[in-house]
């Protein structure tokens, strides 16, 4: 008897596959050859009185015609390692007559990302063929997404833009409180300025508070059209106690908040630094115009900072006690040193292992004992806090900003919406072309989900496509919309750029709008009638009905 | 070319699995049981070498159409037998769907001709 498992080896050398598998196909095919060499032998040795010679014959004639099953062994151990490497089954091109069609299995089987791959591919293949309807759809989605990310920008540049300091945990917003005001818009309100030196010096809390206020400042240096800048005056510890260190130069010293009108020096902001003086290092030490007199420049903020509140940007930051050569004459200079006068904001920075609440407290017995120390000013009057984070807003209205963004967030969501309905609509529409395509899948093994799986991926690549024409719209769109802000925003400056969170929310909002609106196409479209749908009901045959054509092909 | 070689390799190639699948619906069988089976009942029309029937084999079931097994009867060798999967039934129907109407579509128009 041969030994078949040696000859299968020889012949059928290079198959390169696990070598138990490989043993096992040996194994089979040996047993089949074998089975085969015993009927040839019997039938070839039928005659009772055949001699040895003819015996042996008759032998090498049944093992040739077994080793002739083998046909080109080199060919089907190339074809049987290809078909034990594949984990899915591969395009398949003419056996169903579906050029390029894909015939499913259980695909997916450790290879999730080259399904997804394909269905990624079939999907583009599938919009480009249908360009009217993927331009309806893309469209009617881009309005949608576009006007989310346009409204997301703004709701990011007033709410969710980190405020540029060390460790703002710490840092608290320090207001004025007066029972005679509460509950009428006005429950903080800012501090005076003798109110705020006091509370520096006998609340033993903080390891640094600010007061400082706000001006407007004429600019004639640089580049451009003199012009009024907004302004901060600040105590001499501003940048210290915020942890701001300087982009060029350096920022206050204590002392030049010390002799009033001795120390004309000003930190500019990195805007008015690029847009006034094409960011000239060599500015740093040299003087500036203000209000018509010699400001000198010791240093330039952060790219990232304009001051503590979003609304309120600063361009130049002086020290307090220059109030008289910044501040114009008006309410605000007459009132520096009036402790009714709440003309200043505050902050603080917490000692270390002091909370907010504690920081209250001992803010509310210092308030306690000023009002007793000054009856009349600070009559029913005291000092409260809250993170510098939640004042960046006005603290007064941050309800009603939150409520407005919210409601902005949530017409365009809406729009959105809507937009969705449409494109399925279209989509339904749609999936009545494709139901013979599907059928044939679903007669060929694909299963449901494997077929939801595709028409999902087909809806968020177009939601995918919408989301980039989108982001483009709410390029535009952004500064339209800030365009149209209220008077009191008209000097703000808000940071609406479309950095990496807008590109994720954008993305994040094109594919659950691919879901949503693919979702119910997918679910009707994955479940054709088989009977009607493999039905030919042309006369023509579609391209489905190659298979038949090709078999009646001579 | 043959015309009718040509024919027969285009029809053999559209209905192989079709074969295969119809012949382990009812019980499970090994390889040489099949290509066996499908030469006697097809009246040796339809013959496969091993060259083509185990690369078939291993292909359905990759698919999962079908799962092999080696089972060992007693004073035997083992053997591998291949069963119909709940997949594989599915294709068979809806295969078998094809082909009848495939049949009924040729004999309409050979019908027709011949009238």
């Amino acid at each position: 008897m041969p030994e078949w498992k040696q000859l299968i080896r020889e012949r059928l050398a290079g198959m390169e596959l696990d070598p138990r598998r490989e043993a096992e196909i040996v194994e089979e095919l040996a047993q089949d050859l074998e089975q085969r060499y015993t009927e040839s032998l019997a039938r070839l040795s039928a005659s009772d009185d055949a001699d040895a010679g003819e015996h042996s014959a008759a032998r090498a004639e049944a093992l040739r015609m077994a080793l002739e099953e083998l046909q080109d062994g080199e060919s089907l151990a190339r074809e049987i390692a290809r078909i034990e490497r594949t984990l899915r089954p591969a395009l398949l091109r003419d056996q169903a007559g579906m050029e390029n069609a894909i015939i499913p299995g259980r695909e997916g089987r450790g290879n999730m990302f080259a399904d997804f791959w394909q269905d990624l591919r079939y999907g583009a293949r599938m919009l480009f063929k249908s360009p009217g309807f993927t331009l309806a759809a893309v469209l009617s989605l881009a309005l949608g997404i576009g006007a989310n990310t346009t409204i997301f920008t703004v709701v990011k540049a007033l709410f969710l833009n980190p405020l540029p300091v060390e460790d703002a945990s710490t840092l608290v917003a320090i207001f004025t409180t007066d029972e005679k005001n509460k509950g009428q818009g006005f429950d903080l309100m800012p501090i005076s300025g003798p109110n705020y030196k006091d509370l520096r010096d006998q609340t033993h809390v903080f390891a640094g508070v600010v007061g400082f206020t706000f001006t407007g400042l004429s600019i004639s240096s640089g580049e451009g059209e003199p012009e009024n800048v907004p302004a901060v005056l600040a105590s001499g510890n501003y940048f210290d106690v915020l942890g701001v260190k300087a982009a060029a130069g350096r920022t206050f010293l204590p002392e030049e908040d010390g002799v009033l009108g001795a120390s004309p020096v000003v930190v500019i902001s990195h805007r008015l630094w690029k847009n006034r003086f094409g960011a000239d290092r060599g500015l740093i030490g040299k003087t500036i115009k203000l209000n018509n007199m010699d400001w000198n420049v010791i240093g330039v903020a952060p790219e990232n900072f304009r001051g503590v509140f979003t609304l309120f940007g600063a361009d130049l930051w002086v020290t307090q006690s220059m109030y008289q050569q910044a501040i114009p004459a008006g309410f605000i200079r007459d009132s520096w040193e009036d402790r009714r006068a709440l003309v200043f904001f505050s902050f603080g920075r917490l000692k270390p292992g002091v909370t907010l609440e504690q920081a209250k407290a001992a803010m509310q017995t210092t308030g306690a004992q000023l009002a007793q120390a000054f009856p009349r000013e600070n009559d029913q009057r005291n000092f409260t806090a809250t993170m510098l984070t939640q004042a960046a807003l006005n603290p007064n209205q941050q309800q009603a900003f939150v409520a407005a963004g919210a409601v902005m967030m949530g017409i365009v969501a809406l729009v959105l919406l809507i937009a969705c309905g449409n494109v399925a609509n279209l989509l339904l529409a749609r999936s009545s072309s494709r139901e013979r395509e599907v059928a044939v899948r679903v007669s060929l093994g694909a299963s449901r989900w494997r077929l939801m799986r595709q028409l999902l991926t087909e809806s968020t690549l177009l939601a995918l496509l919408a989301g980039g024409l989108g982001l483009l719209l709410a390029f535009w769109g952004r500064e339209a919309l800030w365009a149209m802000r209220p008077p009191f925003m008209q000097n703000t400056v808000l940071d609406m750029a479309l950095d990496a969170r807008v590109l994720w929310f954008t993305i994040a909002v094109s594919m659950l709008t691919g879901i949503i609106f693919g979702l119910a196409p997918a679910l009707q479209g994955s479940r054709p009638n088989l009977a009607l749908a493999l039905k030919d009901r042309s006369s023509v045959p579609s391209r489905s009905n190659r298979w038949f054509t090709c078999a009646i092909h001579w | 070319m043959n015309p009718n070689a040509n024919l027969d390799r285009e029809l053999k190639k559209g209905s192989t699995e079709l074969l295969v699948l119809a012949l382990v619906e009812g019980r499970p069988r090994h390889g040489y049981e099949i290509g066996k089976l499908i030469e006697q009942r097809s009246g040796g029309v339809v013959q496969f070498h091993v060259a083509s029937l185990y690369p078939l084999l291993y292909r359905l079931e990759k698919r999962c159409w079908i799962a092999g097994r080696w089972v060992e009867k007693a004073g035997q060798r083992r053997r591998r037998f291949y069963r119909i999967t709940a997949e594989g039934r599915k294709v068979l129907a809806a295969q078998r769907s094809m082909w009848q109407e495939f049949v009924a579509a040729i004999n309409r128009v050979v019908g027709i001709e011949s009238a």
